[in-house]
């Protein structure tokens, strides 16, 4: 039933507990995907695929909150539920600190588990969707001349065409036809949905000085 | 008291050599005397009347005689000096089991109190005959002192301990040794005066049984038969019977005293003697058995100490075969409620349930056998097994340190003789040592190699190397001296145990340094079989 929404990843260096989960995580419906160690999953990490990480804390080699450390550098950070033999509270914080959704002490209930994998993936997916507009929106910024930029600046914070001819020193009429075709390149018909669009892609308007 | 005294006074009566009405053992001192040795001194008012009471009610039928006054005083004065002396200064009812005691015994109540109540005792016996009274009464009553008193004394001090502990063979071997002597006395001191030539011999028939008595029953035993023997030589004396009964009365009496001293004194002192050394040997295999109690306790102790740096790690290694237990039931539970029930993947489920659960159980059984206080079995052991159920202990730990562990097992070693759990512990000990010599190491270089191997010379070898800082050359071999210790909350006795349970087992166990970097303590046991068996 979730399996559209993302995978599973379940890193544990113990088998027993490994192969539970998968099962568990499977009988929910989730498609689920194992590891052995930190170190296998940063090899078969597809960042394409939407999902969440299921990850032991204490593993040899590289710990799970090495991993989270490794990914929020790499800049390719997934929601993590960690899962511990121990309930360690200097680890748990540090990891709900980087953005852990959950701190799992072993042995626990499946309802828990599935809730906090349910959550992690939710927000792994609008993390997706937040990056894609995003990644849309800049891709627009970039067809931009620097001369449209200069007048979508100006125009999201609010300014009328008057205004803005006035402040970049040149006439009305043209101002007019620059918005024109920023509205067209972004594909709005509205300001406001500019402005949107504008604060996805990190746009900031100029300030009214 | 007064019973005995009364009797002992008229057995003293009935003694009497004549003509010059001498005894030659007084009894009713040395009965007086034993009873103040081991009596209450606040009790002892009551006891000295008693034991006077026949004397005094003798004298006063006789019109209280002169010569009576001067003999309780002497006797009296004699009694008290003695006991106050044994009491002080002869361990008292102890004396005759120690050599010192015994001395000081024979010193103050055989020579010294009756030396000096002779000069008392001998004056009723006027100028001309002075010397004969103080020459009766000495002996007298050192022989009293000497053959009576040991005897009640060791019989009060034995009853309830260690006649209790008497088999019936013991009982048999007492009963033949006592009646033997009282068969040999009689017929050596109440058959007719014997030839001249015979007498020597006739007195020395008692001895063989006299030292039988002494060598099996100690002081107890020899003190009893030298009262059968000094009774029966000198009843058969007065009654004219026996070798000693030959010449006049008074030189016989010496004569009889003088082979009672002579047969007793050594008797004693070797009595006194095997019962110190026996003594000596018991208490030293009593210390011995103690202090390897002693080392027992302390062995457990630290096992349970490095246990107790595991305690995270074995909770996790509990925790993980429940979390599978839990999270494959709980699965197994939606398989079934899926429609149709997913039962081929329940089987499997509930196979691997059966899995983990064993893998816990099996945590347990290892670490109660670590726990456990037992004694020591030693048994033939697989060292490559040893080493494989402390890697299952330790390796969590060693993971959430960060450290790797490996393992180098020759295949196909030679069994080692010894302690199981004892050699886990030495290994184990030296697995969490690694881990702490490794704190500050980078992560990628922390790794613990264990190997085992067989040296050449048919040892079994045991290693664990780790990469840490290694062992600072000031140290050398100080790493194993009591009490010495690099960590904070360390006790400084881990390595020490280590060091004196690989000994216990015959082997050998050293550190050294390695090159680049880290350290490699060595174990080597000797294999069963092999050279070292």
């Amino acid at each position: 039933m979730n399996s559209d929404a993302g995978k599973v990843y379940v890193v544990d260096d113990d088998e027993g507990v490994r192969k539970a989960l998968a099962r568990l995580l499977r009988a929910a419906g989730f498609e689920v995907k194992c590891f052995s160690s930190a170190a296998e999953y940063l090899e078969h990490d597809d960042r394409s695929v939407a999902g969440c990480l299921l990850l032991d804390v204490a593993m040899p080699g590289i710990s799970g909150l090495d991993l989270q450390d490794a990914l929020a550098i790499s800049g390719h950070e997934r929601a993590i539920v960690f899962i511990t033999g121990h309930g360690d509270i200097p680890k748990s914080v540090r990891a709900m600190k980087a953005g852990a959704i959950d701190f799992l002490t072993k042995p626990f209930d499946d309802e828990k588990v599935l809730a906090a994998v349910r959550v992690a993936i939710e927000k792994d997916a609008s993390a997706r969707r937040l990056r894609k507009l995003r990644n849309s929106a800049e891709q627009r910024l970039a067809t931009l001349t620097p001369r449209e930029r200069e007048v979508l600046e100006h125009v999201i914070s609010g300014k009328l065409n008057k205004q803005i001819a006035a402040d970049l020193g040149t006439v009305e009429k043209t101002v007019k036809v620059h918005r024109g075709r920023v509205m067209s390149k972004f594909g709005v018909e509205s300001v406001a949905e500019l402005v949107r669009i504008a604060e996805q892609a990190g746009i900031a308007p100029v300030g009214n000085h | 008291v007064l019973a005995v005294c009364h009797f002992s006074t008229q057995i003293g009566f009935a003694h009497k050599i004549q003509p010059h009405n001498i005894s030659a053992l007084w009894p009713t001192g040395a009965i007086l005397f034993s009873v103040l040795v081991v009596a209450p001194v606040r009790h002892w008012w009551l006891y000295i009347p008693a034991a006077y009471f026949t004397s005094v009610i003798n004298d006063a039928q006789a019109g209280f005689p002169i010569a009576a006054i001067w003999f309780i005083v002497a006797g009296l004065g004699e009694i008290l000096l003695a006991a106050v002396g044994v009491r002080r200064f002869a361990d008292g009812a102890r004396a005759f089991v120690s050599l010192r005691g015994l001395i000081g015994y024979l010193g103050i109540a055989v020579v010294l109190a009756p030396f000096l109540s002779a000069f008392v005792g001998a004056v009723p016996g006027r100028l001309e005959s002075y010397w004969f009274y103080w020459r009766a009464w000495f002996w007298s009553e050192a022989l009293a002192f000497l053959v009576l008193a040991p005897a009640i004394l060791t019989w009060i001090g034995s009853v309830g301990t260690t006649i209790r502990e008497f088999t019936l063979a013991k009982w048999l071997e007492a009963a033949v040794i006592l009646c033997g002597l009282i068969a040999i006395c009689v017929w050596v001191f109440a058959s007719p005066t014997a030839h001249a030539a015979t007498i020597p011999a006739l007195v020395y028939l008692p001895l063989p049984l006299l030292l039988w008595a002494t060598m099996r029953f100690g002081p107890m035993g020899v003190n009893t038969c030298l009262v059968v023997l000094a009774f029966s030589s000198i009843s058969g004396t007065v009654h004219g019977l026996g070798p000693f009964a030959a010449g006049e009365p008074d030189k016989s009496v010496l004569a009889l005293q003088f082979f009672l001293a002579a047969v007793s004194i050594p008797l004693m002192l070797l009595a006194a003697l095997i019962k110190e050394g026996s003594d000596k040997s018991i208490s030293f295999r009593e210390s011995e058995l103690q202090l390897q109690e002693q080392r027992t306790e302390l062995t457990h102790l630290s096992r349970v100490a490095v246990l107790g740096e595991l305690t995270g790690a074995l909770a996790h290694e509990l925790n993980q075969p429940l979390t599978a237990i839990l999270s494959n039931a709980q699965a197994a539970q939606r398989f079934l409620a899926h429609n149709p029930a997913n039962l081929p993947e329940v089987y499997e489920i509930l196979n691997d349930i059966v899995v983990e659960d064993k893998r816990a159980g099996e945590v347990i059984r290892r670490l109660r056998a670590l726990l456990k206080k037992g004694e020591i079995q030693l048994q033939a052991l697989d060292v490559n097994e040893i080493v494989d159920d402390v890697f299952e202990l330790a390796h969590f730990e060693c993971a959430s340190r960060g450290v790797k562990i490996e393992r180098e097992l020759e295949a196909s070693l030679p069994a080692v003789r010894g302690d199981r759990v004892q050699l886990q512990q030495v290994i184990l000990n030296l697995i969490v040592n690694a881990c702490d010599a490794m704190r500050n190491c980078e992560l990628k270089d922390r790794t613990i190699c264990l190997a085992t191997s067989q040296a050449d010379d048919g040892m079994v070898l045991v290693s664990i190397t780790d990469c840490g800082h290694g062992i600072p050359a000031e140290l050398g071999d100080r790493l194993f001296d009591p009490f010495f210790t690099t960590k904070e909350q360390g006790l400084g006795l881990g390595l020490t145990i280590c060091r004196s349970i690989v000994a216990a087992h015959g082997g050998k166990l050293w550190a050294a340094n390695n090159v680049p970097s880290g350290a490699t303590f060595h174990l080597s046991l000797p294999a069963v079989g092999g050279d070292g068996s």
